[in-house]
């Protein structure tokens, strides 16, 4: 008796139960998500990068700088990416709704930088600048593994350009960045993935939530409340 | 083993395994059907209810909808705070508790902690006219304070009333000032206690 | 043919680009001036061209044998297939270029750039309408266990590959959907496609080789089944940023494949029972062991690192590089390598050079166990670094990635020098059948 077609028909079941169910659902219901606006504060999540950070995601994504460094925050109660200070709640997917594509990694060959961006501002432009151009030269980091990104500046000689980089350990020499260099750091300091979200709420639980309505105390969560989003994460 | 493979190869047609009729072992029927028990209580608690908003650690919808926040964060406290000092505090003073005789207090006040559809209207349009606070009659002459603010202003400084002092009631929410806004149109004069008490609880 | 030789080639490149990139770590000044050679798109490189370039082409030359032997009909349309394999071929280096000239995408198992994908796809069908018509004019009815493998196989590729290209390149999907569409295709790409075929191959080549019967149908029947259902959705609960249920239903199917792997791994060694020692050495026939050994293995491994204390320690490990090895080189790339040893020599009517296979065999499989090995055991020492906060960040990959990636690093060179004698063994394999040497022995 010839038993492929039933074959196929019970492969076709049960590969297109998993394909509804993870593909067509999640675009479905998580890909038709809108910014998440906070009913209180108005505050709208997540919002779009600006013109050059936005390129500098195509610049992170070219380097492959996700082979090692991911941009996914982990709950609380899932591992000590919160107490390590790089995030003050976990990721959700909405976090990466705007991005294209979305980076978030698999391996931590490198911290996480789901939130760089709360811990370097636009004074730390030339410390990450020497970070990419030899990340050995970095205090702290003289046994660091990341691959050196030189070529993505321009070394000349060092004649007092303004904007230019000066190693210490070169001073004769000034590193000039190229507009790839500046978008990606451009890109670096705009991750931030504090916003409010609807599935992870403020303050984080720190045990899995149990059956007990968590809002019965007002005034207690006001004050945690208002130590949480307020506070920027400790430099790491 | 190189004569066995000669073999092999020399044949013209090879043999083809055949399949057998050994059985399955009734332990791993049992095995399956333990651990799928076992799967499915880990499911209940762990999968979310298969819900595509509820993220670890939270275990189910209702859990999550209950920790959405309530309350201010301590930047919207601020702002209402500073709206009040600005907008209101000169007549109902920095304790809420006014003037006796002269500004009505907000503290404990039935129409603070009432219903926000009646609260919303009063700072925008003003009172006028007898009204009952707090088991004392007054004569309202309250101007429309509240009309320059933005609705986010708005909100604040009402959510922060209703926290402040010895009140303890919920937000006001950017949406529902907007709502109550639209509702009042393009009415311009103050309101008085009737009217106030004839508009719907809720939104 | 020119797929067993094609994949083989990938397969040597791949190991080749691994190498570097482990080396790059140890060194990081080691050749940082070629923006083409940087570690993240060797890192890239080095997937993908071990999945397309060798894995997925191996598994389909494998799947066009076995449809022919256990339908009892000759090959219909071998140019059709030729062509299918060339158009594949031409998107492997498409897509190897894209990569080092900083066209990738960051999802894994995905990381060809988007003009490749196509041209993969088109090479599939073409392939896939001859092994269609090849299928369909089979002599032999009923079904052995192995192909219904292939089919599933066969039918699950497209409809992964399809899924991917159209969602992870597409300006509609946003960025939330894309990582779980990514994750998903990529575990069901390792289990449902080239895991079938794997499992069809030990299916076949076990009983096979050591003249039995394969012991149960009944349990052929109840390992396909849920080898299928549980596969589909396991593996995916090493991330952050997906709804619960995901991980969830993961770690529970992940676990739940050991009782259909174990059912698997029953009917083969109840099949093998005791072994003629002569036949034990036959090298076809030791891939074959060692390949459902790491089947086995794998699935255990797995199931263990599904439990949550242990996913939360190992997460964002090289543990799980490590695990996906395990299936990928161990299991996978094994049960190939003892399907082509048997094959090729029947495909081109000539014996090969040095059947021993003694540097190939010793070579990939101390190879393999050490890629393997360094990899989980960084990845243990990387994961219990970071439970701690005190330890420094630095300090705890280096801990893991220098001592281990070393292992992983000499595995790596081993397996690459082995997969050259390999590659000598084939070439001279088809000298012989091009001058037409006759089998001496015959």
């Amino acid at each position: 008796m010839n038993i492929a077609p039933f074959i196929f028909i019970g492969l076709f079941a049960t590969f297109s139960a998993s394909w509804f169910g993870f593909v067509f659902r999640s675009q479905a219901e998580i890909g038709r998500e809108t910014q998440y606006m906070n009913p209180i504060t108005g505050a709208v999540y997540p919002v779009a990068r600006e013109g050059r950070a936005q390129q500098g995601t195509e610049v992170y994504r070219a380097q492959g700088c996700a082979a090692c460094h991911t941009q996914q925050v982990r709950a609380l109660s899932e591992g000590n990416d919160i107490v390590r200070g790089w995030g003050i709640r976990r990721t959700v997917a909405a976090d990466y709704m705007l991005d294209r594509p979305a980076l978030l990694g698999n391996v931590r060959l490198g911290p996480d930088l789901a939130n760089i961006g709360l811990r370097k501002g636009t004074n730390d432009v030339v410390a990450l600048y020497k970070h990419l151009i030899n990340p050995r030269s970095v205090r702290g980091g003289e046994k660091s593994i990341m691959p050196l990104y030189k070529y993505l500046f321009e070394k000349r000689r060092a004649s007092g350009t303004p904007g230019a980089v000066i190693m210490e350990n070169e001073p004769g020499f000034e590193y000039i960045p190229s507009d790839d260099a500046k978008s990606l750091v451009a890109y670096l300091i705009s991750l931030k993935s504090n916003g409010d979200v609807f599935e992870a709420p403020m303050p984080q639980p720190k045990a899995p939530s149990t059956n007990a309505p968590a809002g019965t105390n007002m005034t207690a969560t006001a004050t945690n409340a208002a130590a949480a989003p307020t506070t920027n994460a400790p430099a790491k | 083993m190189k004569t066995e493979r000669v073999r092999m190869i020399s044949h013209g047609v090879e043999e083809e395994p055949s399949v057998g009729t050994g059985e399955i072992p009734v332990i791993f029927f049992g095995l399956l059907a333990g651990l799928i028990f076992l799967s499915i209580l880990y499911l209940d608690r762990y999968a979310g209810g298969f819900d595509n908003q509820v993220y670890r650690p939270y275990a189910s919808h209702d859990i999550l909808m209950a920790d959405q926040p309530k309350t201010l964060g301590g930047e919207q406290i601020a702002k209402g705070k500073r709206v009040y000092e600005a907008t209101c505090q000169i007549c109902h003073q920095p304790n809420g508790l006014g003037t006796p005789g002269q500004f009505p207090p907000l503290d404990g006040s039935e129409w603070v902690n009432g219903p926000i559809t009646r609260l919303i209207r009063i700072p925008v349009l003003g009172l006028s006219g007898p009204i009952q606070i707090k088991g004392e009659q007054w004569a309202a002459a309250m101007p429309a304070m509240g009309a320059a603010l933005s609705d986010e202003d708005l909100a604040a400084l009402l959510t922060y009333i209703r926290q402040a002092w010895s009140n303890k009631s919920g937000p006001v929410k950017v949406d529902e000032v907007k709502k109550v806004k639209g509702d009042i149109g393009g009415r311009s004069d103050a309101w008085t206690s009737d009217e106030l008490l004839k508009v719907p609880e809720t939104l | 043919m020119l797929m067993a030789w094609s994949s083989i080639c990938w397969l040597a490149i791949s190991l080749l680009v691994g190498a570097i990139a482990i080396a790059k770590i140890h060194y990081p000044p080691l050749l940082a001036g070629i923006p083409a050679l940087t570690y993240g798109r060797l890192v890239a490189v080095q997937d993908s061209v071990f999945i397309y370039g060798f894995a997925s082409q191996a598994a389909m030359a494998v799947a066009l044998w076995l449809i022919c032997r256990l339908g009892a009909t000759t090959l219909i349309g071998s140019g059709v297939a030729v062509l299918g394999a060339l158009i594949w071929n031409l998107g492997v280096a498409v897509g190897f270029v894209g990569i080092l000239s900083g066209n990738l995408s960051p999802f894994e198992h995905f990381q060809f750039p988007h003009a490749a994908m196509p041209i993969l796809l088109l090479g599939y069908c073409v392939y896939g309408v001859s092994a269609i018509l090849t299928f369909w004019s089979r002599k032999e009815c009923s079904m052995y266990p192995s192909l219904w493998f292939v089919f599933a196989g066969l039918i699950f590729f497209p409809w992964i590959l399809a899924t991917a290209m159209m969602t992870l390149w597409s300006p509609v999907v946003r960025g939330s959907v894309a990582p779980i569409v990514a994750l998903w295709a990529g575990q069901n790409l390792v289990a449902l496609w080239l895991g079938m075929i794997g499992l069809a191959t030990i299916y076949y080549f076990l009983p096979k080789l050591t003249g039995r019967s394969l012991y149960s149908n009944a349990l052929a029947v109840f390992a396909f089944w849920f080898t299928i259902l549980f596969a589909q959705s396991s593996g995916m609960h090493a991330q952050a940023a997906f709804p619960a249920w995901i991980a969830g239903l993961s770690e529970i199917t992940t676990i739940l494949l050991v009782i259909p792997a174990a059912a698997s791994a029953l009917n083969w060694y109840r099949t093998l029972g005791n072994v003629d020692r002569t036949l034990g050495s036959a090298p076809a026939y030791r891939f074959m062991r060692k390949a459902s050994n790491f089947y086995v293995l794998s699935v255990v491994v797995a199931a263990f690192a599904a439990l949550r204390p242990v996913n939360r320690m190992l997460e964002f490990t090289i543990f799980q590089t490590g695990l996906a090895q395990l299936t990928l080189l161990g299991f996978f790339t094994f049960s190939m390598f003892g399907a082509f040893v048997y094959i090729l020599p029947r495909v081109t009517q000539a014996e090969w050079p040095k059947p021993e296979f003694s540097i190939h065999l010793q070579g990939s499989t101390i190879g393999a166990a050490l890629v393997i090995g360094g990899l989980i055991l960084g990845g243990l020492v990387q994961g219990s670094q970071f439970q701690s906060l005190t330890t420094d960040f630095v300090k705890a990959v280096r801990s893991a990635a220098i001592p281990f990636g070393g292992i992983a690093l000499f595995g790596y060179l081993i397996l690459f020098a082995a997969q050259i004698a390999f590659l000598f063994n084939m070439l001279g394999l088809v000298c012989c059948s091009i001058c037409g040497k006759e089998d001496v022995r015959r």
